[in-house]
């Protein structure tokens, strides 16, 4: 049960990120008020550390309306928002710095206690920059769930300036069990950010990610089998907590993607996918770790290791991908080590799709590429109506065409009997739509 | 047997059988569109459900056993039972397979040039990323419960070999010979097997409040009176179906045989 109460958290997070209904945000806006004005009244610590409390728990997402003091501010900011979200094109690392924001954070550093403060280096200031995007999870029809998925927005936090906000999203699919996707979830964005954050001051260039990706795939990989070795543990976390024996029979693919102002960064291990659809054609930006790929089979059995077709090709029998972080029972013929790919942002990019193999095994790419860009396109006309409204109300028109996008192809692949649990996350590309 | 026990059984089919009629009636009908009388049948639905878990629980104190075997079903409906009814989590897997059949026909319209979402919004084919999450939720806790009581219900059955069954067994031997002398020697087994009975019972009880829990959660927490109707008829379909293909299936077999 933890990982499903972890991910109703991270779609809260998620719903709290990107996803602002408008009444929720208004009432958490009113709650950080309130403790704002007992702030003031030199009350500030159990409040303040309730605040700081819930923050945490939503994973330090973006909180774009947190920084407010008082309604006539709320009034003056309106603008900002707005110009921000429309001008800002994503392609000039420098817009990202020193844009309408800048005053803003400058506001609330000299606000009278350091909550505000706390706000703005925890959360990324206005989100505008981060892409929209709508995540989907189900158990579906197994009786086990292993999937895990996480979004994090402004992920490499410490090197945003001067070169733009890098979002990261992940989907990992766990075997034997859900702890090592459950690890996965929990650490992979902070390790990338930490070799990414080491290479240089900035994020590292095109062909420096490659190699960040290698090493953290690494690590994430050497985390995963040390957990097997470490200590007591919450039972109802895990099931094979029965059967530690074979504590080292789990593992998990991941998809991970960085998407920053220039290019997008796939790193994958595994059969889990990620399609980016550009022009209305689905470009496939990772190629699934399978036993039966020719040159999987060749480095396969170059370890001497053997692939035996039992229903589907697998790694001696067993393991039906040939790639995964843990699993090191079958080491060095199952390998963590990711493929990377690099591809530099253009016009015509609509949306990134990433899903475990729940989908991919019942949906091709071409169908999915169709049904996100269906969505995202019909969410258009609804928040072009809402243009009037407030910002709020046109971002939640454009969150809901990306969850729209997630579920629906979720919702195709249980009827199409997908038999695995699915992971969908919908990233919306279009530079209209930040 | 206890006539009561099957004749309980009769009335819920005829309840079903007539709630189903409804329903059909309500959803060729304009009432459709009328939320407040589509929430009224659910109810209903659910209250007669209610009802039949209750005269159940009553039942099954006096004769847990029966309850969990029953006899005045067929062997293909048996053989779906899980602790004397169907699964909980069926509800759900029924509400994917019915909201997925009804999207897979609706695709190609959905990816026609200017073919809308929102034409398609009302009923299963409609439902949203925020009840998608629910309902996962609910599936997760479901089966989780399903799964504490599988494993109560096998120890239950394991325990039987042990005490008090297991040494009255192995005593068997001796036991004959008491009864030949007239001694009884009865009072200890059935006292055990009284014991076992109640608990089944009591699993009978649990699991039936899972079962009508479950489905009231879906039908009238999460879904909307539409949809939840939709996934009534669905249910109740299916229920009398396979009920009429195992009798059919009997049929077939004493003509055989």
């Amino acid at each position: 049960m933890a990982e499903i109460c972890c991910e109703t958290e991270a779609m809260a997070a998620a719903d709290a990120a990107c996803e602002p209904r408008s009444r929720a945000a208004r009432r958490r806006r009113m709650e950080i008020r309130r403790f704002r004005f007992i702030a003031s009244s030199e009350e500030v610590a159990p409040a303040d550390e309730e605040l700081s409390r819930k923050r945490r728990r939503l994973h330090c997402f973006a909180w774009p309306k947190a920084s407010r003091k008082d309604p006539a501010e709320d009034a003056a900011e309106e603008p900002v928002d707005r110009g921000n979200g429309t001008e800002n094109t994503l392609s000039s690392d420098a817009d990202a710095s020193s844009g309408p924001e800048a005053p803003q954070a400058r506001a609330v550093g000299s606000g009278p206690s350091d909550l505000g403060l706390r706000y703005v280096a925890a959360g990324t200031g206005p989100s505008d920059l981060c892409p929209r995007y709508g995540m989907t999870s189900v158990r579906g029809r197994r009786r086990e769930m292993e999937d895990a998925a996480s979004m994090r927005p402004d992920f490499l936090r410490r090197c945003r300036e001067p070169y733009g906000r890098h979002h990261f999203f992940g989907v990992y699919d766990g075997h034997g069990c859900s702890h090592v996707a459950v690890s996965c979830k929990d650490r992979m964005h902070e390790i990338i950010a930490e070799e990414a954050g080491s290479m240089r001051s900035g994020p590292p260039p095109a062909e420096e990610w490659r190699e960040v990706m290698e090493r953290s795939f690494a690590r994430m990989d050497a985390e995963a089998v040390a957990w097997c070795g470490s200590g007591p543990r919450d039972p109802a976390s895990c099931r094979c907590e029965l059967q530690t024996p074979r504590c080292d029979h789990v593992g998990s693919t991941a998809v991970v993607a960085v998407v920053g102002p220039a290019r997008i960064v796939v790193a994958n291990c595994g059969d889990s996918r990620a399609v980016l659809c550009r022009n209305g054609v689905p470009i496939p930006l990772s190629s699934d770790h399978k036993p039966d790929r020719p040159d999987e089979l060749e480095r396969i059995q170059a370890a001497g290791g053997r692939v035996i077709y039992w229903e589907g090709a697998r790694v001696l029998g067993v393991l039906a991908m040939s790639r995964a972080i843990g699993d090191s029972y079958l080491k060095p013929y199952v390998v963590s080590e990711p493929e990377v790919s690099v591809t530099e942002r253009e016009e015509g990019d609509e949306c990134l799709i990433l899903a475990s193999d729940g989908l991919w095994d019942v949906v091709t790419n071409e169908t999915a590429c169709d049904i996100a860009r269906m969505c995202l396109r019909s969410g258009a006309p609804a928040a072009a109506a809402a243009e009037e409204e407030e910002e709020e109300e046109r971002r939640r028109f454009k969150d809901k065409a990306c969850s729209d996008a997630a579920m629906l192809l979720t919702r195709l692949a249980l009827a199409r009997q997908s038999a695995d649990n699915i992971s969908v996350v919908v990233i919306d590309l279009r530079r209209s739509s930040y | 047997m206890d006539s009561r026990f099957h004749s309980c059984f009769e009335e819920w089919v005829r309840e079903q059988e007539s709630d189903l009629n409804e329903l059909q009636e309500v959803m060729q009908s304009e009432r459709r569109e009328n939320d407040a009388q589509l929430r009224e049948l659910v109810e209903k639905s659910m209250r007669h459900y209610k009802e039949y878990s209750d005269k159940r629980r009553l039942l099954a104190r006096e004769d847990g056993p029966t309850i969990f075997c029953p006899p005045w079903c067929t062997a293909f409906e048996n053989s779906f039972l899980w602790l004397g009814g169907c699964r909980p989590t069926l509800s759900i897997r029924l509400l994917y397979a019915i909201s997925g059949y009804e999207l897979e026909a609706h695709l190609d319209d959905l990816l026609a040039p200017g073919g809308a979402a929102a034409s398609i919004r009302r009923g299963l084919v409609g439902l949203s990323p925020a009840q998608l999450t629910t309902v996962n939720d609910l599936h997760c806790q479901t089966l989780k419960e399903e799964d504490r009581l599988s494993s109560k219900m096998a120890t239950l059955q394991e325990d039987v070999a042990d005490k008090p069954l297991l040494p009255i067994a192995t005593d068997r031997a001796s036991r004959r010979a008491e009864r030949a002398e007239g001694n009884g020697g009865h009072g200890v087994v059935e006292a055990a097997m009284n014991v076992y009975a109640e608990k089944l019972a009591g699993m009978v009880e649990e699991a039936d409040m899972l079962r009508v829990a479950t489905l009231r959660t879906l039908v009238v927490e999460i879904l909307t009176p539409l949809q939840a109707v939709e996934l009534l008829v669905a249910a109740k379909q299916l229920h009398l179906s396979v009920r009429q293909w195992g009798q059919r299936r009997d049929l077939h077999r004493r003509q055989r045989g």
